[in-house]
């Protein structure tokens, strides 16, 4: 079960591409569909949970899975099998550009990344923006638009401590209407 | 060993503070890298940023790896991957039955709901960067605008693998300009 686990997470993490929200339909045709290991219901659910905490969404989705299977080892074991592939890739990529960059090919390989890489994150702003506009007015966007972007381009706020000031907020103002 | 200290740090808050997943957190794990932390320069951060992009797998643990890398080799590396991963995964796995209880709670509901304003504001600042580093580090504005041209058409609006796009930038960087 534990094998099979990894072999999965480990095809994932060689194809699976742009983050969690991408990824996550493979895993729900290997996991669910192919080996049958979850059921939708317990998919859902854990998705659920995962994304009202903070950090990485697919590193805490593979903790989860392998916990079920095999405790701490297997919880350990699935997050390397999902982060391996890729990081191999981008070990073998850095540790050659580090001998490199002296090249001017290889130089300009590099920068004609970056116009393409504006495209997408671009693209993850309206993203994003589809996201909030699904959950929050438009009045409400602005509004919290404005009051973050005071905090951190004009008061010039670390981003940690403007999270750290949000998070308490919403967990001490009282309960209003409708919520 | 100070530098060891700093990386983990560097990525052990993002990891803490970081809601909305991992390319959510790109943004702030850019400014606690290299303002806060000044492990490595803006323009080696685009760089990972940029690689991180173009490769499979969870983005923020490449994040983690290529700035690790960067500032105190493959130790580093590992070391910022579990700054980044563990406090997340271990609370997932302490609290799961206790927050399966609360998952619909108000308070909850707030934190993941009215994060995404600020998610945009920091997604905006990086993108601003990135604008900004292409058309500096190219050196030739026809070349970055005919890129970010075609890579948009292709990925907008032929659904082209970005991956793929990244890809077709490289041969056309190295072979072309």
């Amino acid at each position: 079960m534990l094998i099979k686990l990894l072999v999965g997470l480990l095809k994932i993490g060689t194809v699976g591409y742009g983050g969690g929200a991408a990824t996550m339909p493979l895993m729900k045709k290997e996991f669910i569909e192919k080996q049958g290991m979850l059921t939708e219901e317990e998919f859902i659910e854990i998705l659920a949970i995962c994304n009202v905490l903070p950090g990485p969404l697919i590193t805490k989705y593979c903790a989860v899975l392998g916990y079920r299977i095999k405790g701490i080892i297997g919880a350990i074991l699935a997050v390397i099998a999902i982060i391996l592939p890729s990081c191999l890739m981008l070990l073998v990529i850095l540790s050659f550009l580090k001998n490199a960059t002296t090249n001017e090919h290889i130089t300009n390989m590099v920068n004609a990344i970056f116009p393409v890489v504006t495209v997408i994150l671009l693209m993850l702003v309206f993203d994003f923006f589809k996201m909030a506009k699904a959950k929050l007015s438009l009045k409400e966007i602005i509004v919290s638009m404005t009051v973050f972007g005071i905090m951190l381009l004009g008061l010039k706020l670390d981003a940690a401590v403007v999270i750290m000031i949000f998070v308490a907020l919403c967990m001490l103002v009282p309960k209003r209407e409708g919520e | 060993m100070d530098e060891i200290i700093k990386v983990f740090l560097a990525f052990f808050i993002p990891g803490v503070v970081g809601f909305g997943g991992g390319p959510a957190s790109m943004a702030i794990i850019n400014t606690t890298v290299v303002d806060t932390f000044q492990l490595v320069s803006q323009s080696d951060m685009n760089v990972i940023i940029s690689f991180s992009n173009a490769l499979p797998g969870p983005i923020a643990t490449l994040l983690a790896l290529g700035v690790g890398y960067y500032a105190a080799g493959v130790i580093g590396g590992i070391i910022a991957i579990i700054g980044i991963v563990a406090p997340s995964c271990i609370v997932i796995i302490v609290l799961y039955n206790y927050l399966m209880k609360r998952k619909d709670d108000y308070r909850v509901k707030r934190i993941s709901k009215y994060i995404i304003p600020l998610i945009i504001v920091l997604f905006i600042q990086i993108t601003m960067n990135f604008a900004v580093q292409s058309f500096v580090s190219l050196n030739n504005v026809f070349a970055t605008i005919g890129i970010i041209l075609v890579s948009g058409v292709l990925i907008i609006r032929f659904k082209v693998h970005p991956a793929f796009s990244i890809f077709g930038a490289m041969l056309f960087g190295y072979f072309i300009m």
